[in-house]
């Protein structure tokens, strides 16, 4: 059976007259990587700070680890490692300093982690140099580095590819999929670089306006936004004898409504056309078909606007 | 919590402003020193007792230590499980132990330079001298768990510094007095009264830090009140924080 990570059902976030957050139900499996895909104020931030106890739900429950509770919870939320928006450490201690006053604070043993993790996000050789004085980029990655420091089984990053350079996001992506397949880490992702989420995510959540539009896999989705020709015609038994019959196309599916989708002879959709009406099918409508993330998640929220 | 707190001094010994307040409050504790370089100790003891007051005012600053400086990094601890309660008691904690070593550093080093470089006086008078020190320690110690108590619920919740500090001093320096002048119009009560110095002293409990304005204040009554107050403003001080603090978004 696939254990839970996560779930929340019904939770929610009110701002007074205001719901950040709408009754959602959400659900991360162990060793997923969970690509939490909205667009600005759609909800994602306040979902992940309820989940990290930065912010108290209004309604509904969450479940972490199995614990939805008191001392419980705080021992679930021990086994993450979390990075809101821009990091945050104290300006007049170096990186080294910040996280050993963190690993003192958690009471985690053996000073050689600090070296170990700040190796990890290529920070090891900043030196004396003061959190104020470091750039967006070293500030992302001190926030991963913390939020590696405890060897966590769930990671949860809002924006943390935010800042860093075409190579740092290489590297950043490098190690996610590294502590996925390696120490079996769940992690979940929120992005606006949805291009990035692609290569990473094995699961999406949709979420648009405080509502969870879809919780999709990313098999699931490949498949849905796989380019075909969609054809709707008079009788689909027919069409789809033709197409085994005269073409020998068996990659095809039957959609309700007389709606063929034909994932083969897609470079010569007029052969498909031809042979449909030579086979005495009427065509009602026909195109070409194909979508990537970001068309799939604009067309659910109704159009172009701000990923 | 030991972890936690034990991490928060780590912080604050980390901080340029502790060493810069350190010194400061060093050069004026030997410059008291110094004007009392031509009397005996017991001068020097008695004068120390009248200095309890400093704690109010080094309160928001010592407080500032181990609270400021890292505008949101509440984020992380929350993160990691900590429960609300442990983050509202540990930084406590540790502003109270910078307090008391920095009482221990300044009271105890006036008194140990006193003591080795200044004449004792007739028998019996350093000694005299001291249990009036210990006399007043004793009740300040309350009366500053309680400021301190106040100021930390006040940097917890007030996002801005300037503001939070600001608003602890009006209320001391102005707020109160004021309450206290408006009691006095409005229910008649007049400091000769037992009753109006104990309003007095609970409304602004850096009056009991000064006790030479009491009458016969060397009294068992005297470090009642201050341990009354004192533990008064914690609780509250503590009910209102941790109350206000598990409701907080933080950010």
């Amino acid at each position: 059976m696939t254990e839970q990570v996560l779930t929340t059902q019904a939770l929610t976030k009110r701002y007074g007259a205001h719901t950040a957050v709408d009754r959602v139900d959400l659900t991360v499996n162990r060793g997923e990587i969970y690509g939490l895909v909205g667009r600005n104020g759609a909800g994602k931030t306040t979902l992940i700070r309820m989940v990290t106890g930065q912010t108290l739900p209004t309604g509904g429950t969450l479940t972490l680890f199995g614990a939805s509770g008191g001392k419980e919870l705080s021992a679930a939320r021990a086994r993450t490692g979390v990075m809101v928006e821009t990091p945050s450490f104290y300006p007049y201690l170096t990186a080294r300093q910040n996280l050993e006053y963190y690993r003192i604070q958690r009471g985690i043993p053996g000073k050689s982690v600090v070296d170990q993790v700040l190796s990890e996000v290529d920070l090891a050789d900043t030196g004396k140099k003061t959190f104020k004085n470091f750039s967006l980029g070293m500030k992302q990655r001190l926030g991963l580095a913390l939020a590696l420091m405890a060897r966590p089984d769930f990671l949860l990053l809002d924006e943390p590819i935010n800042g860093l350079d075409p190579e740092g996001i290489v590297e950043f992506r490098n190690l996610l999929l590294r502590l996925n397949q390696e120490r079996q880490t769940t992690i979940l992702i929120s992005s606006h670089i949805l291009s990035e989420l692609a290569n990473l995510a094995t699961c999406y959540g949709f979420i648009d306006n405080g509502v969870m539009l879809e919780q999709i896999s990313a098999r699931a989705l490949e498949e849905k936004c796989r380019a075909c020709i969609e054809a709707r015609v008079d009788d689909a038994s027919r069409a789809a004898l033709v197409l085994e019959k005269a073409m020998g196309i068996r990659d095809y599916e039957v959609l309700p409504g007389n709606v063929l989708r034909i994932y083969a002879c897609l470079d010569a959709p007029q052969r498909v056309t031809q042979a449909l009406v030579e086979g005495g099918v009427a065509i009602r409508g026909i195109e070409s078909r194909g979508a990537n993330l970001e068309d799939y998640f604009l067309s659910m929220i109704g159009g172009v606007r701000h990923a | 919590m030991l972890n936690y707190i034990k991490a928060e001094l780590w912080k604050v010994s980390r901080r340029r402003g502790l060493y810069v307040l350190l010194a400061l409050l060093a050069a004026c504790a030997a410059l008291f020193t110094a004007l009392y370089s031509q009397q005996n100790f017991a001068y020097l003891a008695q004068a120390v007792s009248a200095t309890m007051v400093v704690g109010f005012l080094a309160a928001p600053l010592l407080v500032q230590l181990v609270d400021g400086g890292g505008a949101d990094t509440l984020k992380n601890e929350l993160s990691f499980g900590l429960s609300r309660g442990r983050v509202y008691w540990g930084k406590l904690w540790a502003a109270l132990l910078l307090g008391a070593g920095f009482c221990l550093l300044l009271v105890g080093g006036s008194l140990l330079a006193g003591w080795l470089f200044m004449p004792h006086g007739r028998a019996g008078e350093a000694e005299a001298g001291l249990e009036l020190v210990g006399f007043c320690l004793a009740g300040a110690l309350p009366v500053w768990c309680g400021l301190f108590t106040a100021c930390h619920t006040l940097a917890l919740l007030v996002r801005s510094t300037a503001t939070w500090v600001a608003g602890y001093y009006l209320t001391f320096f102005i707020g109160q007095p004021l309450l206290v002048f408006l009691a006095m119009l409005l229910f008649g009560m007049y400091e000769a009264t037992a009753g109006f110095s104990l309003f007095t002293a609970a409304l602004m409990p850096y009056s009991l830090l000064m006790p030479a304005v009491l009458t016969e204040w060397q009294t068992g009554q005297y470090q009642l009140w201050c341990w009354g107050v004192g533990l008064g403003w914690v609780a509250l001080g503590a009910g209102a924080g941790l109350i206000l603090f598990r409701r907080k978004n933080v950010r």
